[in-house]
C-alpha cells in the first residue's frame, strides 16, 4: 500500500486539468471457493463501494497525449453460505488501483455531435494492491484466510458516446486483468500458528503471474446528465470481478457480481 | 490522425491474453453432490489428500488408506440413511485411531478416543479435592488451582489449555508457592487446548532457549508431501522463573496440547514426568466439511519430539505409576503421593 501511495503522489506532481469523481455503492451475487477452508463452493450476497477518480495528465516536461491517470479504491464484503447452507463464511477486503490510461489515437475522429459514437478506447498499466481475508465461522485451526496481492495490471477502456433525452449521455466499459506480482499464501497444509507464531515461513510471497492468478475485473458504467448543463451526473454500473489464484496446491475463486449506483462529478482545474 | 500500424495487433494480444484468462477456471475439485456414495467418496479424498499420518500410521497399526476405500465402499449403497452412512464413516475414519479425526453432525460427533477409553484412569476428582481442601484452602488464578500442601510441597492443578492464562496469572502463582521445597503440576485430564498457552507456561520451567521438537506441515496431495522439519525453541520466560524440582503427574487424558506440554517438560533437567502414558495427538487439526455438511477434522501439521520422533500415540513417563487401590479407598491419590516423596530434600 505504502508503494501505491507514493505512485499516487508522484502522479499528482503532474499537472491536472478536467477530474472526474465518482463515487458508487451496489450489491449482488457473490462465489467464493477456498480449499484451504472447505473443498466446496459457498454462495451468497456482495456488497460493494466504489470510488473512482480520473485526470488528464499533461507535463511540461514529458508530453503525452491523451494520458489519463485513474485510481479506484473498491472496498468488497461477501457473506456466503455453505452448499449444506449450514456454515456462514465472510469474505471482504480493499483494493486499491492506479491506472495510466493511454488513449489510442486511431479513434480521434469522434466530433462530439454526434448522436452515437465510441469517444476513446484506453490501454494501460494499472498497478493494484489488495488486502482481505475470508473467515470460515466452523473451522477450528484453519478459521481464516488472507488475501493479499500487489500486482501489475493490464486494463483497457473503452467509452461510447450516446445522445438519449436531449442529454449527453457516457457509457464506458473498463477491464483489468492481472498481469504480475507477489502475493501471500500459507502453503497447503501450513498453519497460520506456523507462519506467524513460529515465524517458520514456506513459500508464503508467491510469484503471482496471469497463469496461476487468471483474474479479471470488469466494470460497465453509464452516465445520465440529472441536468442537460450539469456536471453531475447519476452513474449506474455493473462490477465483476473475477479473481483466481492456484498457489501452493490451494485452490480459490471469488466471483462477484455487483449492480452499482452513484454519482459523477467532473471539476475543471484551471 | 494517422492509424497505427501495431494498434490491431496489440488488439489481437489483448483478446489471447483475455481469452486464456477466461479459459482457465477454477472449480471445485470434489463434487458436492449430496449422495451417501458421493459423501463416502468426499471423506475418503480429504483424508487422502490432508492427513499427515498415513505413513505413520502404517507402520504402527497397519493402516492401509487405499484398502480401507475398497473395504468401506462395499457398506454404501444409495438407500442407507444418514445414521447409517455416519456409523459407515465413522467406523472408517476410526481406523486411524487419531483423537483428533472427527466427524461432526447435528446429531452426533464421531470419534475415536481409544486413547485413553481403552486405559485405566488413574485419575478420580473427588481424591482431588481431598489435597485441594475447600473453600479458601486453595486461590484460583485464571481457572488454574493451586495451593501449599501440608509437607511444603506446592500443588497447581492445570484442567485445560482452553482458557487463556496470562504470564501475571503464571508468575502470580509461582511467586506464592516459592518458599516450597518442590512443585506438583497435575495435568492428568486435560484434553488440550491452545498449544501457545502450554508453551506459554512451559516457559516458566527453563532457565536457557530450550529445543522442544520439530513441525513440518504438508505441501501437496501425496502421502509423502512434507515440508522440512523446522526446529521448535522455548525461550525462557522474561518474568518468574521456577528453579526446584517439578513433578509433572500425567494420565492417557493427557491429549493434544497437553500432550506437547509434556514434551517441552520433559526437556528440563529440574522436571520428572510421572505416571501413566500420555495419550498423544500430535497432530494439529484442521477442519474440512462434506457435501451433505458434516464438518471432518483431522490431523494436518505434525509436531516432532526433539529427537524427530513421534508422540503421535502417547509420551512415556520418566516414572511411571498406575492408581494403587488401597490408595484410592483410603481417599489418597497414589500420584500425588509418590510426588511429594520424590520432592522431599
Amino acid at each position: 500500500m505504502a508503494t501505491l501511495l507514493l505512485l499516487s503522489a508522484f502522479t499528482c506532481a503532474f499537472a491536472q486539468h478536467e477530474r472526474t469523481h465518482s463515487t458508487m455503492v451496489g450489491g449482488g451475487w457473490a462465489s467464493i471457493y477456498d480449499t484451504y477452508l472447505s473443498p466446496f463452493t459457498y454462495t451468497g450476497s456482495n456488497v460493494h463501494l466504489l470510488r473512482e477518480t480520473r485526470r488528464e495528465l499533461q507535463h511540461p516536461l514529458i508530453h503525452i497525449d491523451g494520458l489519463t491517470f485513474q485510481t479506484l479504491l473498491d472496498i468488497d464484503a461477501s457473506f456466503v453460505k455453505s452448499p449444506a447452507k449450514n456454515v456462514d463464511e465472510t469474505a471482504g477486503g480493499v483494493r486499491y488501483s492506479l491506472g495510466w490510461l493511454y488513449r489510442l489515437p486511431f479513434l480521434d475522429r469522434f466530433s462530439g455531435t454526434e448522436r452515437f459514437g465510441l469517444t476513446a478506447v484506453h490501454v494501460g498499466p494499472q498497478v493494484s494492491g489488495y488486502a482481505g481475508a475470508i473467515y470460515n465461522e466452523r473451522n477450528g485451526n484453519n478459521p481464516a484466510q488472507a488475501k493479499v496481492d500487489l500486482m501489475v495490471d493490464l486494463t483497457a477502456m473503452a467509452q461510447l458516446h450516446l445522445r438519449l433525452f436531449k442529454r449527453n449521455c457516457n457509457l464506458r466499459y473498463q477491464v483489468a486483468v492481472p498481469f504480475f506480482g507477489l502475493a501471500f499464501s500459507p502453503q497447503y497444509g501450513q498453519s497460520y500458528y506456523e507462519a506467524f507464531t513460529l515465524k517458520h515461513h514456506d513459500h508464503n510471497v508467491v510469484f503471482a503471474h496471469f497463469a496461476n492468478m487468471p483474474s479479471m475485473r470488469h466494470l460497465l458504467t453509464f452516465d445520465f446528465p440529472l441536468r442537460s448543463d450539469s456536471r453531475t451526473t447519476l452513474r449506474v454500473g455493473y462490477a465483476g470481478q473475477f479473481m483466481q489464484s492456484t498457489f501452493n496446491n490451494l485452490r480459490y475463486h471469488s466471483y462477484t457480481h455487483s449492480f452499482m449506483i452513484g454519482l459523477t462529478q467532473t471539476l475543471n482545474r484551471l | 490522425m494517422k492509424r497505427s500500424t501495431h494498434t490491431p495487433l496489440f488488439l489481437f494480444i489483448v483478446f489471447c491474453f483475455l481469452l486464456s484468462t477466461v479459459s482457465s477456471c477454477v472449480k471445485e475439485e470434489i463434487s458436492s453432490e449430496n449422495t451417501p456414495q458421493n459423501n463416502f467418496e468426499a471423506l475418503w479424498r480429504i483424508m487422502d489428500e490432508h492427513y499427515c499420518f498415513f505413513d505413520y500410521k502404517k507402520a504402527e497399526i497397519g493402516v492401509d488408506w487405499n484398502e480401507v476405500h475398497a473395504r468401506y465402499a462395499a457398506k454404501i449403497n444409495p438407500n442407507m440413511t444418514a445414521k447409517q452412512l455416519f456409523e459407515v464413516l465413522c467406523q472408517m475414519i476410526g481406523e486411524l485411531r487419531d483423537g483428533h479425526v472427527n466427524l461432526g453432525s447435528a446429531f452426533d460427533y464421531g470419534r475415536n478416543w481409544s486413547y485413553y477409553e481403552d486405559y485405566p484412569d488413574n485419575y478420580r476428582a473427588d481424591i482431588i479435592d481431598n489435597y485441594l481442601g475447600r473453600g479458601t484452602d486453595y486461590q484460583i488464578a485464571a481457572g488454574l488451582k493451586y495451593r501449599i500442601l501440608d509437607d511444603n510441597i506446592g500443588y497447581v492443578r492445570y484442567e485445560s489449555f482452553q482458557n487463556s492464562v496470562g504470564e501475571g496469572n503464571i508468575s502470580y502463582i509461582l511467586d506464592a508457592l516459592k518458599a516450597c521445597n518442590g512443585l506438583i503440576v497435575d495435568v492428568r485430564n486435560n484434553g488440550g487446548g491452545n498449544m501457545e498457552e502450554a508453551r506459554q507456561f512451559a516457559s516458566h520451567f527453563t532457565n536457557v532457549q530450550t529445543l522442544v521438537g520439530y513441525v513440518r506441515h504438508k505441501t501437496g496431495k501425496g502421502h509423502n508431501d512434507f515440508s522440512d522439519e523446522q526446529p521448535i525453541y522455548i525461550d525462557p520466560s522474561s518474568s518468574v522463573r521456577w528453579q526446584k524440582n517439578v513433578v509433572v503427574l500425567t494420565n492417557r487424558r493427557c491429549f493434544s496440547a497437553t500432550n506437547d506440554f509434556v514434551k517441552c517438560m520433559r526437556e528440563f533437567p529440574l522436571v520428572t514426568i510421572l505416571g501413566d502414558q500420555t495419550g498423544g495427538g500430535s497432530g494439529m487439526p484442521f477442519t474440512l466439511e462434506l457435501p451433505n455438511g458434516w464438518s471432518v477434522r483431522y490431523s494436518a501439521v505434525v509436531f516432532l519430539d526433539p529427537q524427530h520422533k513421534h508422540t503421535e500415540f502417547g509420551i512415556q513417563p520418566d516414572k511411571p505409576l498406575s492408581m494403587d487401590d488401597a490408595d484410592l479407598a483410603a481417599g489418597r491419590d497414589t500420584y500425588i503421593e509418590a510426588a511429594r516423596k520424590m520432592l522431599h530434600p
